[in-house]
Order: structure tokens, then C-alpha cells, then sequence
């Protein structure tokens, strides 16, 4: 965006908004979408005009006294951008009432029947029976299909209407009377009352036999890390050495569990991982807090529901050789939503982070693979994969070692995608927090080059976004700075200047390249200069790699040219 | 915002499009429902950032649109009147060629003089532009044209400026007679020719002690006009400088300070914009002659706006000026140009600027020491007349602070300060190699003040009034 002092002259210029066609004449699809994209521009751009209310109402405000009486005339137009926005977001992105968001996220759960349902192969199946709830107390299990319900019965094919009215037939009933046909095979009738019940209390009804502990997580809820940390101290008191921690019921919840709970477990600081958000990067490192002296062995049960905050859990201690998984692969949630409250109590909930481990690889889509693979088989009364996880937990503990850095590695999506300043204020913070020394970011573009950046020079620079390839230019990339035409010392004088001109100071900048000494420079900004200087280098295959050092930092490695 | 991995909850709960009730009953239905859409598409326009299959609202949206503006091309009128209505006098949307036209002080191929046809009266000169041929030649504001080519001017609008179009385009030439407001009738007949509005701006007119130079616009080479202006001002031993910006109806920023760092041989805080994004900090570097320090009269009117008046106000508040005319006009609000895909492009308002005391002449204008009128009935311009008495020839001292100092205003004392206040500190704090200092001023008039790169080095995420006075 240029900038500009515009002045009178807008008033003066006053503005053809100028129509290149009239009303008369048939409007092409094409120029109604160029059209619509300037609205939106126009729109989306200068929200922030609504900061400065004494100079104009703002555009949001204008807008919306226009879709209020557009509303008004036509109801329908609500739905039709409802619709936009639903059609829009991902599968996890919802509006619902503030009560209802809370209570799912609770882990005292009051009045409720603890069972959700989802449409699979035309059947409506149990897809989660809360531990402690009147439903899983009466027997039923996840995987168990609807047949009837009160007097009526479920259709052969069924679909999500019929799943509705059967939530409807739900949220009046102050009784369920249900008939399901279990996994097992077995049709059972029962009828089930609402109930106040915990969870969580679940995690605490730790099972130690033979030198193992079996602890059930069931969620991320606001309390589970508490449930957890008792659990915990029961087995560490049992002097266990093995741990079986069952996620396979667990769907997530909130991070904040998640993240106390690895830091119960980790005795060394250790990058844990990190979320991407539209404006910045948020990372998180173990607090090195964990027992040093009490380090069992962990086994995770997984299935192909544990996600989202349970994969991070997993994820993480897997990564770090904390934890083995047994199971099936997990469900594949990286995302991460934030929740907006709405003029009339109604929350949004929208997607708008992801979450990856340090080596930037995330789970979202794919899952976890666990190390041994295992598929409990439903006909039968026993917990195979439970079982086989007794015989696997060999009780040597772990060990990790705590590295020599803090390394995070973050694939550019686009090669000019910026990064913000908070990302590295992150880092300082975690500094000050007292984790060791240099924090390595490495920043990958789609070709596959490499940046290191010193996250130190990088904060001291102020700037408020970061480039890839060079600290605070707004306009290029090293790549496209690389793909300029010219010869290799060409090349590397482009890299060297444009390098330069950024710091401000006269930076030592050494291309380091083989066997072509005269391709190796020394620059002087202050004396705007190239000197001969001897280097390392790799020349081979008619490709020269070499590194960018500024002020004996590494800044960029290694750097191509073909 | 409460952040949450929210599981596969989503997928189960279905959603319930039907508001269920609502709370405020000062609103009606169709009010609460407009401002939850709204509220859904803001919140979540950082979802087009993110990977995935879904197109992003906003993208979604400009479906919606297309379909709406095909079926019934009024409504795109209707919905960017509101956008018009909604902002401000500064803001508005034009094609990309006429705003760059606007401020290009160059002109091509062209005579310089716009006509207007007065009913009932006749066809009068409206503009006659600066170094124009119309100009040179002697056409003034208000004569009045007679005849086009040897016809007489036609009494309506639109024959008129058909016969001047038809004849120009047969001869190539506009030939007119005009009646002078003085009463003289005179025959012209101007060739097209290229210009420069600012010509003469690189000059330096002295006059005994005292040199005059006009600052026309902030636009294109404005800057190193000055310069040269400046240093024609140095060579010729002038004591005292009078620069004219009446006028002056502003431009760039940047423009506005490579002049200020050609007067100003000190480092100087001079302004800072607020946006809604953070502070972007202004100080003069310290790169004028130090040799070279006349007395500054600055001649303003009522149509010296913007950027003038930054120059205006921070050379009079350095006490490296007074100022002698009209009031100026009162902008200290910026905009930022956003280039649309079918050539057009947009100007919002998007920054107020501060003087470092804090200090604004937003819809105030800057006051001159010395009010002066100019008397339109004759042909002395009395303004400059004054300037030329008022001059001393004293030149002006002024001593270089140790440290930068901004004074900014807080609206409210838990008004959160974003780390990218202390960001733009560590930045200029590098570059001029001088500490800044922030004084946060709080409603209630408190204040305090802090170390900004000292601040800057504490990364935290954000900052709050209560937790500087710590």
C-alpha cells in the first residue's frame, strides 16, 4: 500500500464512482465479479476505518443498516449468508449458543445423558459414551446403532434428518428409553435418565497390576490435567514403571491440558510445538519440570477417534521418543478454532490455527501412525489392543537428551508469506523464561531452500513483518532475487547487495563458493566494495552452493545457483 | 478470544440456524441478525489464509456478489454509495490514470486553461494553470471568452464545447478572444505544449537578504526542487528565507520530510502516525547544512493543507520558523491507496499524525504568528509584502535533544499498547542512534513515560498502561 497525504484533492477529484455499464445493459458474469471483488476489497480493506468513528460511521456499520433492512424486506437473505459462511468454513466451524459450547466442554457434566451420535453407513451409531454416564453405566458403547427410540423406529437407511429428529425427541425427553444393537452383536433395551456426573473422575480410577499403570483420559476438558496429575502421583507412588495412557474415547478439548500434561511428564526443555496463526507463529517449549528420577515407560492407546488436542498429547511424546503408540492411526486434527461471542450471546467458532510438531510436519488429515498397529475386533468381549499393550510396555523408562538448541522447522506455504514479529518476540520471551540458547528457526520454501534465522538479530531489526530470504524487505525473496538473470558473480552480487542494503551497517557478508576464487567477495557497504577473499565452497554438477554469513551468523544455507 | 481444539465436537452438533432467543430487546430481529453476519465474516476473514478445500469467506462472498450485480447492476451502486456515505470528506475511490494525473505536476500536450459556461452569462475562465501557454500568453481567471476561432460562443453548454473540440481538433490550436477583467479585449491563440506546474519551484528568488522560495505541491520531484532551491538560497549569502506554501494542497509524506531534513541540521522528533496496526515513527535526520541557518517566515492560507502543514508545524514548533498569512486547514489524517483489479483504486483514511508533544492540528489548522490578509481588489500581494517587513535576519539556534521523545495519547489508561508501538522505538532508536523515549498520556492526564527499546526488549505481547507505571 502506498501511502499517501491525499488531502482536499478528494474532495475536489469527487468521484466519478463511475459505471462502465448501465442498467440497461446485460452485465457478463465476469465484469459482476470483478465488480464484486472491489466491493469486498473496498470493504475488507478499510475496516479500519471503524478506530476513527468521529471521521465516519465505518464501512461494517454502514453495511450493516443495509443488510438490516435488506433482512427486513427478504428473511431469506439471512439464510443465503448464513449459507455463504457455513458453505465457506471447514467442517469445524460452527455457531451455537454459549451454554451449549461450555457444557461441552466441562467436565462436570449436569443433567445430561453423556452420549453423542453420528450417521455412518446409513446407520445412526454411537459415536462417544462419556465415561460416568448414565449411558455408558446402562452399557452402551461407541459403535453401537440406533434401532428405536421411544415408539419410533429408526429407518433402514437412515439419514441426518432422521438424526435430528431423534436430537429433537433427545433435548424434550426427561427419559430415553433406547434399543441398540451392540457391537457385540447383542440388541439391548434400556432407558436412561439424565444425571450430573464428572467425566473426568474416570482418569483418577487408576488400575496398577504387575509393575504397569492404566490410566483412561477420556478429553481435554478445563479440569483434566488436575484429574491427570493425581493419576500420575498414585502410579509414580506404586513405583510402576510402565504407563498405558488410554486416548482412544478422546476427541480433544482445550490446549492448555494437553500442554500441562507433557510438562508432568518431561523432565528436559524440549521444543513442544507450535501453531500457526494467520498474523504470527506461537511456540511452545516443555518447562523441563518433569520428575528426573521417575521416567516410565509410556504407551498410548490411539484409535481412529482420538484427535485434535489428543494427537497433539501423543504426538508430541512420540516425537520425542516419550511415549510408543498401540492402536489404530489417529483421526487427523491439526486445527485449532477461536471462539467469538456474538451480539445475542451465540458464539462463532471459527478454524484459525494450525497446530505442527518442531519438525513442522502436522498431523492434520493424516493422523498419527502409531508403532504397532492393532485394530480391536469388535465381536469379541476382550480389549485386544488393551491387552497386547500389557505385552508390549517393557519397563526401561526413557531417556532423551536435551539438545543443544531449540529447532522448529516451518514450511512456507507461499514463498513471499510473511512472518510477524510476534513469532520472535515469542522467542525472546521463552529466552528470558530460561531456555538455552540460540532458538533455531528454519524456514523452508517450496523449493525446498533453507533459511536459519537468528532469532535474536531478527527481533532487534523491530520490523513489524518478515520475509523469507531477508530480514524486513518488503519486496523480495532470496529466490527472486536468485532467479534474476546474469552471471554467478552477477548473481551473487544482486544476493550480496540487496543482502547489505538491509542492515544498515557494514556487514560482513562472505559467499562462501569453491573452486572459483574470483567468485568470492568480501563487501563493504560503508565503502561500497567488493574485496577477493578466500572461501569454502561447493561447486559441482554446474550447481554452486554456498552460505550468507552476516556478522558470522549464518543467515541463509545453502544457497543455489544453477 | 478463547482458544480451543475443539475435538470433532463440531461434526455432532448440528447447527441450529434458528436463533434461539434473544437477549436484547432494544434491537429488532432483522438488527440482531445483520449484526451477526457481520460478525461471522469479520471474525473469520483469516480463515482465507489457511490451507483446505473451503474457498474462504470472503472468496465466497464475491460469488455472492457477482450473482447479485449480474441479476441487478444497481445494487453494486447502491452498496458502494454506502461505502461512500460511510467514510470520510478524505476517502473516496477513483481510477487508478486520473488520481497519478492528479498528481503529476507534469502536463502534456496540453494549453493549461479550463472554461466554464455561466447561464444567462457566458463562458469564463475557470483555471489558468501555472507555466501554462495560457498562462504565459496572459489569460487570467474570470476573462471572459467571446469567441472560439472567429465564432462566437454559443449561449448552452454543450454546442459550445462541441465547436471548441471540433475546432481544435481541425487546427490544433485554441485561438480565442477574451475580455480581461480589467475591461481589455485581447485575441490568444495557444499552442499544446508540455509543462511543468513546478518550474520555477527549484528556484530562489532574493531579494536584498531575503530569498523566496514556493513550495507548489508534495508531489514528484517537490523535494530535490527545494533542495536546489535551498542551496541557490545558501550560495547567494541570504539571511532570511520566506517559503510560500499557500495553496498547497499536500501529497506525500516522504516528500515532506526529505524538505524538513533539508532545512533541519538536527535529529528531531517530528510527527508520528497512529494506525490502527501500530506507530510508524517520523524524526529528521540530522542531514542539513549546519553552515546555512537563515530565519524562515512560512506564508500559509486556508488551502495549505497536510502535508504543509506537518512542515509548517514542525519547523514553527522547533522554533526554525514563524508563520505569517491565514489559518491553515486543519488535516493531520493520512490515507492509504489500495489498488483495485479493474484500474481503479481506493483511498481510505487510515492514520492520524501527532506532533511528539502529542499535539494534533487535525480540524484546528495551524494559527499564524502574525495574521494577514490578502486583499483580493488589488493586484499587491500583501501577505508576502508583510513577509519581506517581518523577516529579521536573526537565523535560529536550536539545540540537538540527547534523546527522541514522542508524547502519545491514550483514549482510555487500559487501552492496550501493542508491541509494535516499542517496534518502530527500536527501529528509529538503530537508525539515529539516540534512545526514544514514549510518554503515554492517559485521560485522566496522568502519565508515563518509558525507555521505548528498553520496553522493546521485554517481548511481551502486548502492553498495558499500569504495566509501564511498574
Amino acid at each position: 500500500m502506498k501511502k499517501i497525504l491525499s488531502v482536499i484533492l478528494a474532495a475536489v477529484l469527487m468521484l466519478s464512482v463511475g459505471l462502465s455499464v448501465s442498467a440497461e445493459e446485460a452485465m457478463t458474469k465476469e465484469q459482476a465479479k470483478v465488480k464484486a471483488r472491489e466491493l469486498i476489497e473496498i470493504f475488507s480493506n478499510s475496516t479500519e476505518l471503524e478506530v476513527y468513528e468521529e471521521y465516519g460511521r465505518g464501512n461494517w456499520f454502514a453495511l450493516e443498516e443495509y443488510l438490516t433492512d435488506q433482512i427486513y424486506n427478504n428473511p431469506f437473505i439471512y439464510e443465503d449468508w448464513y449459507d455463504i459462511w457455513e458453505k465457506s468454513t471447514d467442517d469445524y466451524s460452527y455457531v451455537d449458543s454459549a451454554v451449549q459450547n461450555l457444557a461441552a466442554y466441562a467436565s462436570e457434566k449436569k443433567g445430561v445423558y453423556g452420549l453423542s451420535f453420528v450417521v455412518e453407513n446409513e446407520k445412526i451409531v454411537v459415536f462417544a459414551a462419556s465415561y460416568g454416564s448414565p449411558a455408558r453405566e446402562a452399557g452402551i458403547v461407541p459403535g453401537a446403532v440406533l434401532v428405536s427410540y421411544g415408539e419410533t423406529a429408526v429407518p433402514e437407511a437412515a439419514t441426518q434428518e432422521d438424526l435430528l429428529a431423534f436430537q429433537n425427541f433427545v433435548s424434550e425427553a426427561d427419559a430415553l428409553p433406547l434399543t441398540v444393537l451392540l457391537p457385540t452383536g447383542e440388541t439391548k433395551a434400556v432407558t436412561i435418565t439424565r444425571a450430573d456426573f464428572s467425566e473426568d473422575a474416570v482418569i483418577e480410577d487408576v488400575l496398577i497390576e504387575d509393575g504397569t499403570a492404566y490410566i483412561i483420559v477420556p478429553s481435554f476438558n478445563d479440569k483434566t490435567d488436575e484429574y491427570f496429575a493425581s493419576a500420575y502421583k498414585k502410579a509414580e507412588e506404586a513405583g510402576v514403571k510402565s504407563i498405558i495412557i488410554d486416548l482412544r474415547t478422546n476427541t480433544g478439548g482445550y490446549l492448555t491440558p494437553a500442554y500441562n500434561m507433557i510438562n508432568m511428564i518431561v523432565p528436559e526443555k524440549l521444543p513442544m510445538y507450535y501453531e500457526k496463526h494467520s498474523s504470527n507463529l506461537s511456540i511452545a517449549t516443555t518447562d523441563g519440570l518433569g520428575s528426573k528420577t521417575w521416567r516410565p515407560d509410556i504407551v498410548c492407546l490411539t484409535s481412529k477417534t482420538t484427535a485434535s488436542a489428543a494427537e497433539l498429547f501423543a504426538g508430541v511424546l512420540q516425537y520425542h521418543g516419550y511415549a510408543r503408540l498401540v492402536g489404530e492411526s489417529t483421526y487427523g486434527k491439526g486445527s485449532g478454532q477461536s471462539m467469538v461471542e456474538l451480539t445475542n450471546g451465540n458464539d462463532v467458532v471459527v478454524t484459525s490455527f494450525y497446530t505442527y510438531l518442531p519438525n513442522g510436519r502436522s498431523w492434520e488429515g493424516k493422523g498419527l501412525t502409531p508403532d504397532y498397529v492393532i485394530t480391536d475386533d469388535p465381536a469379541t468381549e476382550a480389549d485386544e489392543v488393551l491387552t497386547y499393550a500389557y505385552s508390549y510396555v517393557d519397563g526401561e523408562g526413557t531417556v532423551v537428551e536435551e539438545p543443544g538448541y531449540y529447532g522448529y522447522v516451518y514450511y512456507l506455504k507461499k514463498d513471499d508469506e510473511p512472518d510477524f514479529i510476534d513469532t520472535f518476540a515469542n522467542l525472546q520471551r521463552m529466552k528470558r523464561d530460561g531456555v538455552k540458547e540460540p532458538v533455531r528457526f528454519t524456514y523452508v520454501s517450496s523449493g525446498g531452500m533453507k533459511m536459519i534465522v537468528n532469532t535474536d538479530d531478527a527481533y532487534a531489526a523491530g520490523n513489524i513483518k518478515y520475509y523469507f530470504g531477508i530480514y524486513g524487505d518488503q519486496s523480495k525473496t532470496a529466490e527472486e532475487i536468485l532467479k534474476k538473470e546474469g552471471s554467478l558473480p552477477e548473481k551473487a552480487r544482486v544476493i550480496m547487495t540487496a543482502i547489505a542494503g538491509e542492515y544498515g551497517f557494514a556487514p560482513t557478508i562472505s559467499l562462501k563458493m569453491a573452486d572459483k576464487p574470483e567468485y568470492f567477495y568480501y563487501y563493504d557497504s560503508l565503502e561500497d566494495t567488493y574485496t577477493a577473499f578466500e572461501p569454502p565452497y561447493v561447486y559441482e554438477d554446474g550447481v554452486l552452493r554456498f552460505n550468507i554469513e552476516v556478522g558470522g551468523i549464518i543467515i541463509a544455507s545453502p544457497v543455489e545457483i544453477k | 478470544m478463547k482458544k480451543l481444539l475443539s475435538g470433532i465436537v463440531a461434526l455432532i452438533l448440528t447447527l441450529t440456524l434458528a436463533p434461539a432467543a434473544f437477549a436484547e430487546e432494544t434491537l429488532t430481529d432483522a438488527e440482531i441478525k445483520a449484526k451477526r453476519i457481520i460478525n461471522l465474516f469479520t471474525a473469520s476473514t483469516e480463515r482465507e489464509y489457511l490451507p483446505g478445500e473451503k474457498q474462504g469467506t470472503w472468496l465466497a462472498m464475491t460469488d455472492y456478489f457477482a450473482e447479485i450485480i449480474e441479476n441487478d447492476p444497481a445494487a453494486y451502486d447502491e452498496i458502494l454509495a454506502i461505502w461512500m456515505d460511510s467514510v470520510d470528506k478524505y476517502s473516496y475511490i477513483t481510477p487508478e490514470a486520473s488520481f497519478d494525473a492528479a498528481y503529476d505536476p507534469r502536463r502534456t500536450k496540453k494549453v493549461g486553461v479550463s472554461v466554464e459556461f455561466k447561464e444567462d452569462d457566458g463562458w469564463y475562465v475557470i483555471l489558468a494553470e501555472k507555466n501554462s501557454p495560457a498562462q504565459i500568453a496572459g489569460v487570467v481567471v474570470g476573462t471572459k471568452m467571446l469567441e472560439f476561432h472567429g465564432t462566437p460562443m454559443p449561449m448552452d453548454a454543450e454546442t459550445g464545447f462541441a465547436l471548441m473540440d471540433k475546432k481544435m481538433a481541425e487546427t490544433g490550436l485554441y485561438a480565442f478572444k477574451g475580455q480581461l477583467p480589467d475591461g481589455t479585449v485581447k485575441e490568444f491563440s495557444l499552442t499544446p505544449a508540455d509543462y511543468d506546474l513546478e518550474a520555477d519551484a527549484a528556484e530562489c528568488k532574493v531579494t536584498g537578504n531575503t530569498g523566496y522560495i514556493r513550495i507548489h505541491t508534495f508531489t514528484e520531484d517537490a523535494d530535490r526542487k527545494f533542495a536546489a532551491a535551498w542551496k541557490s538560497a545558501e550560495e547567494q549569502g541570504v539571511r532570511s528565507v520566506i517559503i510560500d506554501v499557500r495553496d498547497n494542497l499536500g501529497g506525500y509524506i516522504h516528500i515532506c520530510m526529505n524538505i524538513l531534513n533539508t532545512i533541519i541540521s538536527e535529529k528531531l522528533p517530528v510527527e508520528y502516525f497512529q494506525t490502527q496496526n501500530g506507530i510508524d515513527l517520523y524524526a529528521t535526520s540530522g542531514t542539513g547544512s549546519k553552515t546555512f541557518r537563515p530565519d524562515i517566515v512560512i506564508l500559509t492560507n486556508e488551502a495549505s493543507a497536510s502535508a504543509p502543514e506537518t512542515l509548517t508545524a514542525v519547523l514553527k514548533h522547533y522554533g526554525y520558523a514563524r508563520s505569517v498569512g491565514a489559518k491553515t486547514y486543519g488535516k493531520a489524517v493520512g490515507q492509504a491507496n489500495t489498488s483495485l483489479k479493474d484500474g481503479y483504486m481506493f483511498a481510505v483514511t487510515a492514520m492520524m499524525f501527532y506532533l511528539p508533544d502529542g499535539s494534533t492540528y487535525n480540524l484546528e489548522g495551524i494559527a499564524p504568528d502574525v495574521e494577514i490578509k490578502d486583499d483580493p481588489e488589488t493586484e499587491a500581494d500583501e501577505v508576502l509584502e508583510f513577509a519581506y517587513s517581518y523577516v529579521d535576519n536573526a537565523g535560529t539556534p536550536v539545540k540537538q535533544p540527547s534523546n527522541l521523545h514522542y508524547t502519545i495519547n491514550l483514549s482510555k489508561k487500559d487501552e492496550k499498547i501493542p508491541l509494535s508501538y516499542f517496534a518502530a522505538a527500536k527501529r528509529l532508536s538503530d537508525e539515529m542512534g539516540m534512545p526514544v523515549y514514549y510518554t503515554f498520556k492517559a485521560e485522566d492526564g496522568t502519565k508515563v513515560t518509558v525507555d521505548a527499546v528498553k520496553v522493546f526488549s521485554q517481548a511481551k505481547e502486548e502492553y498495558s498502561f499500569e504495566g509501564l507505571l511498574k
